[in-house]
């Protein structure tokens, strides 16, 4: 299998001022396609900054980072925004719901604006929502609100799925619903799946685990056999 | 008390250190926002302050640029010119502090080429100083200034020769010494602060420009007028209720003197006259009374011989009778003295035939005797025959002698001798004969002594008779004499009447020489009197600055700009309040946590609250200073500058602060933005911490009622679902945003309505409703014969297309208590008034006619009066009387206000006929005016031309000057709209900065991104102009109505094009703000969608 993500040698730096504070220093590793993988690390080691770079929500200050076999740290502000729209799906911890918008809207927000896109109600469907398609997020419990979140993330059809801490605002079993659901996204529809926590016990579940610590790869694991998210404690 | 509360606050217990120094680092952290709020302010109150400065300023401006020039503040005509002894007694009146008289003259200026008119007036030393523009003063006799205008609009120059001609029948040598002037210079008069240099009756009636020269130069023996100043009023400003007040009470004082200085001019010019008309009416009076006195006395003697020869008449009618009743006695004596007679004769015959009888019985006796004779024998018998015939011998001859007793007597004698043979013959027969009876012979006896006593009686009859006869004769002798006497007497009573008629018709011709002297006497007083009564006192006027066009001119633009002032900045300032009131509720919203952690640290309310009332209040108050030190500079400056385009001489530009307003305006800032900090605070607070801290429950999604309309829902795209639904969800922002785009439209058709109103007047006024070109003012002397022998000259002329007479005037029009000055205009055929002057409703066009049913007046007025057709107004005749008049139709309007009625109408409410005193006239080519007015005040009777290219250009720029009003509008609405928006869309960006975050996250490209945001604000905008309209539709009749002047009446109409023109400049000023915006969309950092909800 072919390297779907690879990082290499990527850095970022943030300049206040006089102070150059680096983030993420030289830091490289690959991931596969349809591989569940969990980025681990405690706060501040520099995940976010790396979520933001695969994400291409920022852009790295040296280095490569090639999703897909395309270069995206080459990409433009428009090339990344782009990329966002038709390769990657996000899920954010606090669901990032528009408020305004019924569950159904919030999953068409989405499909809007990407070509190769999925029904967006089928997909609400997928994550158990049906009945809820109508409800405004204020209507809706965190799962659920997380689960609508997702499933405006898949309903993009990307290709790779990030998720920046998605049970970090939910409940113990709610938060282990939603990694099934993922899980099972990742399984199902043979979706690369990004999930960056620093809950090191969602890492059981993952095909690989990376471990961050001051922004370099600390260590890299394959689990053989992952449990399922049922399985998982914390 | 503020200060001392703020040190309070931020030294004291309320304000720690800590929150001071919070308080510090949040402005620095949002600056956006304070700065906003605090630019906001300074927008508000700088337009607020400096538009409401603007008419005090230009106001004061004006006040100082005439106190600069020691301009007058009252000026002083008299209808025969000011002597220095007038003067003099001007400079006594309390309240005065300098008098100085000006001679002037127009002129006509030929040397140049084009014929100009000029107003020459003598240089003043204290008063109205002038201002040298280029050159020197006059220093030789023979040179001048002129207006510093005159070198722009003619070819005279320094150094050029003025050529001056008189523009009226008096000689130029009446009144200037020389006719050509050198011209040294140029200057400037505090007289004229504008381009006009208004009218006269020389030339073609407008001045082109003045001319100072030496008072030396001029000849004539009175000023024209004289300026007063006043120190008093020079504390005061001008057109300031404490300046009018001591005006009035300077005027009265002058008005006191006036009567006396009449007099006095009075006793100058007619004295002497008077005097000998005094004589004169003495003389007459005593001739007069002479003459009576003559007159009486004649006509008494007429009267006594008049009676004389009445009593003469009398007494010779009394002698008529007399004479009469004479000659019917005379008459009457005649007929008894012929009867008589008669009887006489009837007597006379019967004694006659009784006497006969008697002798034929006495003969037949005599027989018997005789035959007794002869009985008695012979003898006897015929002896005593013969003595018997002897007897009746002698009886018959003691009869009067008459021819009977002739007879009779001769008839006796032949008898006796008969007898005397029969004697002898009887005495023989005797004896033959008895002797007869003796009896018979004494019956024969007795009847003949019974004769004898008739014949006796007979004779006395007679004698009567014969006195009867002589009296008669007597008493015609005497009648006849009486007669004669009495005819003596007519002859000369009518000898005396005829007499009587001679004397008195010499004395009537004499009466009549008398009179003629006495009436020429009295003709040449009373001429002399008229030629005194026509000598009219002479009228003087006192005026003040307010007569003096241009300061009037720049007064009532002072009071259009403070009359928009009232509406405008108020609307801004309102914007900029609720702008700044929504910006400080959201901020307070956004600090919910913070106020929760404060709180649940045990912070006092006061303590927290403070931080954002202090924030506000910081950013209000530099706001407002600044806005005060920036607006009550800045716009008046430009306002009063940009109006010097008009009144170029307006030197001085006073700006000074007015605390007054800058004070109203920060306070109400201050109000708005401190208690909308303290509100939200309060609102907040009142929560408990717990429940602060927690994140804000989201906003609920809600469904919109559009929803509900499935079939059009239906079919609207996701992304039009989305920005209405995100429409209504934040109403504030929708209201904001609406209300202030909707402020912006509303300026910007205000601005352009006015422009559209105001050109309507002059486009409609000019060009559709007034269609002669001029009118000629004719003298009040002008009757009925001149006026028509003028039409007839004026008809006659060939560039004049149509003309008529009217009497037009000033009046006072009085209904519902209200009352309007108004023109009244009564034309003398008002068929051709009809075609020169457009009659029509404003709202149909129907044409409205002037009939004698009624009058027609204007638009305004019958609002103003509230008048509409078939009701009645009362129309002034003169100060105490007023007439009632119908309304028959009200017509279409704008400049100054008419009443329009018919001569027949005219004489049925005034009782008298209308005395035409104008001409109204049109051209066959409007470009003819100026050698037609030319040739009309060459004219009998034309007092002076009024052109209507004139009227219209003066309104024109009158109202022109609106236009740079309407140009600070637009610039203003541009701003507000840019703040207004700026300000909203930063909110809204500020407020949804993770949603948009999210969005970019998802993908979406700038432009989407920015769409997304933009359509809302593009519907937003579109609402904004829906109800800009609206209220801009409203503004601007409410603006009209304020702007508007009494004489004029704006168009209500704000054109098509200018809501187009609005449309379009808010879109271009909403384009732009978003524009500006797309930058900060741009900058959005997708790492804000990361971040957990504050």
């Amino acid at each position: 299998m072919s390297e779907f993500v690879e990082l290499r040698s990527v850095s970022k730096i943030y300049r206040m001022g006089e102070v150059k504070i680096t983030a993420v220093d030289r830091m490289a590793f690959t991931i596969k396609k349809g591989q569940f993988v969990v980025i681990v690390g405690p706060s501040g080691a520099g995940k976010t900054t790396v979520l933001n770079i695969l994400g291409g929500m920022d852009t790295a200050s040296s280095g490569h980072v090639f999703v897909d076999g395309a270069d995206i740290s080459a990409f433009d502000s428009r090339g990344l925004a782009k990329y966002r729209r038709e390769d990657i799906g996000f899920v954010f911890q606090f669901y990032n719901l528009v408020q305004n918008l019924t569950a159904l809207e919030n999953v068409e927000l989405a499909v809007e604006i990407c070509r190769d896109h999925l029904d967006a109600r089928k997909v609400l469907s997928d994550v158990g929502l049906a009945d809820r398609a109508d409800n405004f997020p204020a209507q809706l419990s965190g799962g659920e609100q997380q689960r609508v979140s997702i499933a405006r993330a898949l309903a993009k059809n990307p290709k790779l799925l990030l998720c920046d801490e998605p049970t970090g605002a939910l409940d113990y079993e709610t938060g282990k619903s939603i990694l099934a659901l993922l899980h099972k996204t990742c399984r199902e529809h043979g979706m690369t799946v990004i999930v960056i926590t620093h809950n090191s016990a969602i890492a059981d579940m993952a095909d690989k685990v990376i471990h961050i610590r001051n922004g370099q790869v600390a260590r890299e694991e394959l689990n053989e056999n992952p449990l399922p998210a049922e399985a998982l404690e914390w | 008390m503020k200060t001392r509360f703020r040190r309070k606050l931020w030294n004291g217990k309320t304000m720690k250190k800590s929150l001071r120094k919070e308080l510090g680092r949040e402005i620095r952290k949002s600056l956006n926002r304070y700065l906003s709020i605090l630019f906001i302010v300074m927008l508000g109150v700088a337009f607020f302050t400096g538009v409401r400065a603007s008419e005090p300023d230009m106001r004061l401006s004006m006040d100082m640029m005439a106190d600069a020039a020691d301009f007058m503040d009252i000026r002083v005509l008299c209808s025969y010119g000011l002597t220095e002894g007038d003067l003099e007694a001007l400079s006594e009146v309390p309240g005065v502090s300098a008098v100085e008289g000006e001679y002037s003259v127009d002129v006509l200026e030929g040397a140049h080429e084009k014929q100009s008119v000029l107003h020459v007036a003598s240089l003043t030393k204290d008063l109205n100083r002038i201002t040298l523009v280029e050159g020197r003063l006059p220093e030789k006799p023979g040179e001048c200034l002129v207006d510093s205008q005159l070198p722009l609009v003619t070819e005279i120059s320094i150094g050029s020769d003025l050529h001056f001609q008189s523009g009226t029948k008096d000689p130029l040598s009446d009144s200037l010494k020389r006719s050509v002037y050198t011209v040294v210079g140029t200057c400037t008069s505090p007289y004229y602060l504008d381009f006009e240099r208004g009218s006269t009756a020389v030339g073609n009636g407008a001045v082109t420009g003045f001319v100072f020269v030496e008072p030396e130069e001029f000849c004539l023996s009175v000023h024209t007028q004289a300026y007063l100043r006043s120190d008093d009023l020079r504390e005061l400003l001008y057109t300031s209720k404490a300046y009018d007040d001591r005006l009035s009470e300077i005027t009265d004082a002058i008005d006191q003197i006036i009567t006396g200085r009449i007099e006095v001019r009075m006793e100058e010019l007619l004295g002497d006259t008077k005097r000998e008309l005094e004589q004169g009416k003495q003389d007459y009076a005593k001739a007069r009374e002479e003459a009576d006195e003559k007159f009486a006395e004649a006509e008494e003697a007429f009267a006594e011989a008049e009676k004389k020869l009445e009593d003469g008449l009398s007494e010779l009618q009394k002698g008529r009778k007399k004479i009469e009743d004479a000659r019917t006695k005379i008459t009457e004596n005649e007929a008894a003295l012929r009867e008589a007679k008669d009887s006489l004769a009837a007597e006379e015959a019967e004694i006659a035939a009784l006497e006969a009888s008697i002798s034929w019985r006495e003969q037949n006796y005599q027989a018997q005797r005789r035959a007794w004779a002869a009985a008695k024998t012979a003898y006897d018998t015929k002896k005593r025959e013969v003595r018997a015939k002897e007897l009746e011998i002698r009886i018959t001859e003691g009869l009067p002698e008459s021819e009977a007793r002739t007879a009779a007597l001769s008839e006796l004698r032949e008898e006796l001798d008969t007898l005397n043979r029969e004697l002898s013959q009887a005495e023989t027969e005797l004896s033959w004969h008895p002797k007869p009876d003796s009896s018979a012979q004494t019956a024969l006896i007795s009847e003949r002594v019974g004769l004898s006593v008739r014949q006796a009686q007979l004779t006395k009859t007679r004698e009567k008779i014969a006195e009867g006869e002589q009296a008669l004769r007597e008493g015609k002798i005497e009648y006849r004499s009486g007669l004669q006497e009495f005819r003596r007497g007519g002859k000369n009573f009518r000898r005396q009447s005829l007499r009587l008629k001679a004397a008195e018709r010499e004395f009537e011709t004499e009466r009549i020489d008398a009179e003629e002297k006495l009436s020429e006497a009295l003709l040449k007083i009373e001429d002399g009197e008229a030629e005194i009564a026509e000598v009219k006192d002479p009228e003087w006027y006192v005026l003040g600055r307010d007569t003096v066009s241009s300061y009037t001119a720049l007064d009532s633009d002072a009071g259009r700009i403070g009359a928009l002032g009232k509406v405008f900045p108020v609307i801004f300032f309102l914007v900029a309040a609720l702008v700044s009131l929504a910006t400080m509720t959201r901020m307070v919203e956004e600090k919910r946590t913070e106020i929760g952690t404060m709180l649940a640290l045990g912070y006092r309310t006061s303590q927290v609250a403070a931080k954002y009332v202090f924030y506000a209040l910081s950013a209000t108050l530099t706001g407002s200073v600044l806005g005060i030190l920036v607006g009550e500079k800045t716009l008046p400056y430009v306002i009063i500058k940009t109006y010097r385009i008009l009144y170029t001489n307006l030197q001085v530009i006073a700006i000074p602060y007015r605390l007054s307003y800058g004070i109203a305006a920060t306070v109400a800032a201050v109000v708005c933005t401190v208690g909308a900090a303290l509100f939200s605070c309060i609102r907040s607070i009142k929560k408990t911490p717990a429940s602060l801290m927690r994140p804000a429950a989201p906003k609920l999604g809600r469904r919109i009622f559009l929803e509900r309309i499935t079939f059009i829902w239906k079919h609207l795209r996701f992304s039009q679902k989305s920005t209405l639904r995100n429409l209504f969800r934040y109403k504030k922002r929708l209201f904001m945003t609406v209300f202030g785009i909707g402020a912006c439209m509303a300026l910007l058709i205000v601005g352009f309505g006015l422009r559209d109103s105001i050109f309507v007047v002059i486009d409609k006024q000019f060009g559709d409703l007034w269609r002669y070109d001029g009118t000629a003012a004719l003298s009040e002397d002008a009757d009925d014969g001149a006026v028509s022998s003028l039409m007839r000259e004026i008809r006659d002329m060939e560039e004049i297309s149509a003309a008529f007479p009217a009497l037009a005037k000033q009046t006072d029009a009085t209904a519902s208590r209200v009352t309007k000055e108004v023109n009244l205009v009564v034309p003398e055929d008002p068929e051709i008034f009809m075609e020169l002057f457009s009659l029509r409703d404003r709202k149909s066009g129907a044409a409205r006619t002037l009939t004698n049913e009624g009058v027609l007046i204007t638009e305004k007025l019958a609002r103003q009066l509230s008048l509409s057709a078939g009701d009645t107004f009362r129309l002034k005749e003169d100060e105490f009387t007023s007439r009632n008049v119908t309304v028959a139709g009200i017509v279409e309007n704008y400049v100054y206000q008419y009443v329009y009625m018919t001569p027949d109408y005219y004489v049925k409410t005034f009782g008298r006929e209308a005395q035409e005193n104008v001409v109204f006239f049109r051209l066959r080519d409007e470009s003819l005016i100026d050698p037609v007015s030319e040739q009309l005040l060459k004219k009998k009777n034309v007092l002076g031309i009024a052109k209507m290219g004139s009227s219209k250009d003066l309104i024109r720029d009158m109202l022109q000057s609106l236009d740079l009003v309407i140009l600070v509008l637009i610039i203003s609405a541009g701003l507000l709209a840019f703040v207004v928006l700026y300000n909203l869309n930063n909110i809204n960006i500020t407020e949804r900065v993770r949603e948009l975050a999210t969005l970019r996250v998802l993908g979406y490209y700038d432009g989407e991104l920015a769409a997304y945001v933009y359509r809302e604000n593009i519907l937003l905008t579109f609402f904004g102009i829906a109800v800009g309209i609206l209220l801009g539709h409203w503004l601007h009749a409410f603006t009209i109505q304020t702007v508007e002047v009494d004489a004029i009446m704006f168009g209500r109409v704000v054109h098509l094009k200018s809501y187009g023109m609005s449309i379009l400049l808010t879109l271009g000023f909403a384009f732009f703000v978003n524009f500006i915006m797309f930058f900060r969309l741009r900058k959005i950092d997708m790492v804000e969608s990361l971040k957990s909800v504050e």
